[in-house]
């Protein structure tokens, strides 16, 4: 029972990173290997906050300096051609390990930051796989209704035109690059807010929850959901995330999990873009 | 003297890396495809000769085998993956997406096959070491330096004086007209990305010999490679090999002042820095 | 004939630009092919070419249907195209463009134009052997293009504007090298050009396109007297 708890409880916050992901990748465009690094931060800066701050102080600070990363990284792809784009995502996204690794005075190194407290609202404290799910829940709705809202504001509207026709929009007199730099901070904001809470219902982090593969998993989420779409972004990762239970049913040596697991994820990102670039309920990318 | 053997061993894995930007440039200019799958080759084409080193081969032999399994694997993505793509008229980031998901493919079946663990090639004189007076190198050392000069000079021999390499630059800088001119546009890239594989593979094995083998780090040296190339300047092929070298002796050297961990991040930085300085790169195309 | 082209339907995405086209051109002839900007005559030479394939109707060249057949094995029959931009390889110098296309189009049968042959039809690029392409004028550039366009073995030539960017003397000598070299190798060529007179004095045939469709098809000394011009 609690084991199909925590898969929902995952599956809600996985979501809040595919709709972050979806948002750099789906609505804007740019391509991202990084958004795991940000998840990192926010997940970090939450740890290292929680014990200290209250849990929604915490969480403020956390989603305020994702928004402030994730545009900051965005920023050369708006202003830098193209492919250029590809070599700071990886770079940042490998910079990020590196950080969480050698930085072990913040961030334990290695071994990572465990006992993070559990979160804690008007004085209810969510310990247990069902209140969280009850936060978790929440947020994904917020998250939900933010992209819902996103798409429909002014923001939204020129990010679509782009896609659509980028010279009538730039003839227009839009201010694109703002609009994009809106899209991105939305998306740090979502990023942070996964980051928060994965940390606090997993109780620890450490470097390899937020490295290069978990980046690619969440893509693979949004690839495999479907990119540009609300239920892209949802369905996703409450399907990939039962993969590794399916794997659990067949004999697989532990060290081989893993490795497995992330090839069948490639796998799945080759089949989408041959033969379903849209994914199973997104637009075409 | 601390300082020269840093030099030196910057020097000698600077050709390794040189290797893999300058496949990657090539690769990348001529077909403006971003490859990442690469990384993959590269893992690839260094367990594939440790496998045969293992089962008794000589060395060269597996070395050779490697080599030409890696091209392989290189025609099978670009005829079945990117030719494929392409004919469906995707756009670059779907190439994109798609390249990365071969990236994932390849490490994590090598991964599985060979297991995740570091693995280390069992010829005994790899690490023998050779006094040059300013510094000591290992066989293996004077492997990568040699091979890696030797791949990068039948490279740029190729490109000029034969006619695949002429073919080469016509598609790079004119792909309609290559195709309307009957130089075959779809066999030059599969060409193209045989070579470039090779070429990787060769670099995978010979860092491979010379240290030891981990199924992910190729992305960490294509990355390196990457920001050669762009720093060297896009298309050409001499800026990416020297740029890479420089950055490989920059790592090194600053080992005297920085512990190793922090390079790859002081690296990044530096090129962030480059980008929005000079983003046309060092060495300009005609 | 060398091309018929017969009843041809084409555009792009679902965009039909011309309709109904047809015309003939014998073996050695020229046919000037004017009309106003965006009539459709790139549209109908990229359709010969294969760069579009028709919605209807069909492209015949000596007598053998090939407007099914992909690009490379239209140029293998005899097909040459000269771009209207960007018909070199910048890349590569005055040398390696021919010898690069030359060895790659050896292997076909018949009345063969060689590198040598070209050189010294156009001298200028004699001069230039080892610049690279990229580095040229765009006069140079275009000479070299039409020289790449005529290596091998060509039936019918597809020429979009030749004359853009060239000198007045350096028209006059093209268009003369056009005219000769055809008639030499019994090579037909269809020549779009907005330079009119000088296309139609070494045409034997011209043909004229209004949106789309063909409005005049016949030999220049009629098509001088006709009202045409209307149609710019
Ligand atoms: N790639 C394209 N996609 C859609 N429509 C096109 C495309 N190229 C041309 N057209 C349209 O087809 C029509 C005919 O164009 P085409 O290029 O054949 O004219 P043209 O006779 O060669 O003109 P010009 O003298 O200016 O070269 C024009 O209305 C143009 O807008
Ligand atoms: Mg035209």
């Amino acid at each position: 029972m609690s084991f199909l708890l925590s898969y929902l409880v995952l599956a809600t916050i996985y979501s809040i990173a595919a709709l972050s992901t979806n948002l750099l990748v789906g609505i804007i465009g740019i391509f991202s290997v990084s958004q795991a690094a940000i998840i990192g931060v926010g997940a970090y800066t939450v740890a290292l906050l929680a014990g200290v701050v209250p849990f929604p102080v915490a969480m403020l600070v956390a989603v305020v300096l994702c928004a402030l990363v994730n545009v900051l990284l965005a920023l050369p792809s708006l202003r830098v051609a193209g492919d250029y784009f590809v070599v700071t995502s990886f770079g940042c996204q490998l910079v990020a390990t590196a950080v969480f690794i050698n930085w072990d005075t913040l961030t334990g190194g290695a071994s990572g930051i465990v006992a993070i407290p559990a979160p804690s609202l008007f004085g209810f404290t969510a310990d247990t796989p069902q209140t969280f799910l009850v936060i978790s829940t929440i947020a994904l709705l917020a998250a939900c209704a933010g992209f819902w809202l996103l798409m429909r504001s002014p923001f939204g509207k020129i990010v679509h035109a782009i896609r659509e026709d980028e010279t009538a929009v730039l003839a227009a007199g839009k201010n694109v690059l703002r609009a994009k730099v809106s899209v991105s901070a939305v998306s740090g904001v979502y990023a942070g807010l996964a980051g928060g809470l994965y940390a606090t219902f997993l109780n620890f982090i450490d470097p390899p929850s937020f490295d290069l593969h978990v980046s690619i998993l969440i893509l693979t989420m949004l690839v495999v959901g479907g990119a540009r779409t609300l239920a892209g972004s949802i369905i996703g990762p409450f399907l990939l995330l039962a993969l590794p239970q399916l794997l659990n049913l067949v004999a697989v040596p532990p060290t081989m999990a893993g490795p497995l697991r992330q090839f069948i994820y490639g796998a799945l990102l080759i089949a989408f873009m041959l033969f379903r670039p849209q994914g199973i309920a997104g637009r075409r990318l | 003297m601390l300082f020269l053997q840093l030099l030196v061993d910057g020097l000698v894995s600077g050709c390794a890396i040189g290797l893999v930007a300058v496949s990657f440039s090539l690769y990348y200019s001529t077909t403006r495809v971003f490859h990442v799958a690469h990384a993959g080759i590269y893992t690839l084409g260094g367990y594939l000769a440790w496998y045969g080193a293992m089962q008794g081969i000589p060395f060269a032999i597996a070395c050779a085998l490697a080599v030409a399994g890696a091209a392989f694997a290189g025609a099978v993505i670009q005829r079945f993956l990117y030719d494929e793509l392409e004919r469906r008229e995707a756009t670059p980031l779907v190439m994109l997406i798609a390249s990365l998901g071969a990236l994932a493919v390849l490490q994590n079946g090598v991964a599985m096959l060979f297991t995740p663990n570091i693995l280390q090639f069992p010829n005994p004189w790899r690490t023998r070491m050779l006094d040059l007076g300013i510094a000591s190198v290992s066989y293996a050392q004077v492997l990568v330096a040699a091979s890696g000069l030797a791949a990068f000079g039948a490279l740029m021999w190729m490109s000029r004086r034969t006619l695949l390499g002429r073919r080469i630059r016509a598609v790079a800088s004119n792909p309609f007209l290559a195709e309307i001119t009957r130089l075959g546009p779809r066999s030059v890239y599969l060409a193209v990305m045989a070579i470039a594989s090779a070429m990787a593979a060769l670099s995978g094995i010979m860092v491979g010999l010379d240290q030891a083998m981990q199924p992910y780090t190729g992305v960490l040296v294509l990355l390196t490679a990457t920001i050669a190339v762009i720093a060297g300047g896009i298309g050409s092929l001499t800026g990416a090999f020297v740029v890479a070298v420089a950055l490989s002796v920059l790592q090194n050297v600053a080992l005297i002042l920085m512990p190793g961990r922090w390079s790859i991040a002081a690296t990044f930085a530096l090129f962030v820095v480059f980008i929005l300085v000079k983003p046309e790169g060092l060495f300009r195309k005609r | 004939m060398t091309l018929e082209v017969r009843k041809l339907t084409a555009g792009y995405r679902n965009k039909i630009v011309i309709t109904d086209v047809s015309f003939e051109l014998a073996p050695g002839s020229i046919m000037a092919f004017f009309g106003h900007n965006g009539a459709g005559k790139s549209t109908t030479l990229k359709t010969i070419l294969g760069a579009l394939s028709p919605v209807e109707g069909e492209v015949w060249l000596d007598g053998e249907r090939i407007d099914r057949l992909p690009i490379p094995e239209r140029i293998a029959r005899g097909i040459r195209y000269l771009p209207d931009s960007r018909g070199v390889f910048p890349d590569l110098t005055v040398e390696e463009n021919l010898d690069v296309v030359a060895r790659m189009n050896a292997a076909d049968s018949g009345a063969r134009i060689a590198v040598a042959d070209v050189l010294s039809m156009l001298p200028l690029l004699e001069a230039r052997r080892g610049s690279y392409a990229g580095t040229m004028s765009g006069g140079q550039q275009q000479m070299l293009a039409f020289g790449l366009a005529l290596l091998g073995s060509p039936r019918c030539i597809l020429l979009e504007e030749p004359s853009v960017g060239l000198q007045p003397d350096l028209v006059e000598m093209l268009f003369g090298e056009i005219r000769r070299i055809c008639a030499k190798h019994a090579i037909s060529a269809i020549l779009v050009e907005h330079k009119i007179a000088s296309a139609m004095a070494i045409s034997d045939h011209v043909l004229i396109m209004n949106n789309g469709a063909v409005v005049f098809d016949g030999p220049p000394a009629k098509a001088r007297e006709s009202n045409f011009w209307e149609f710019f």
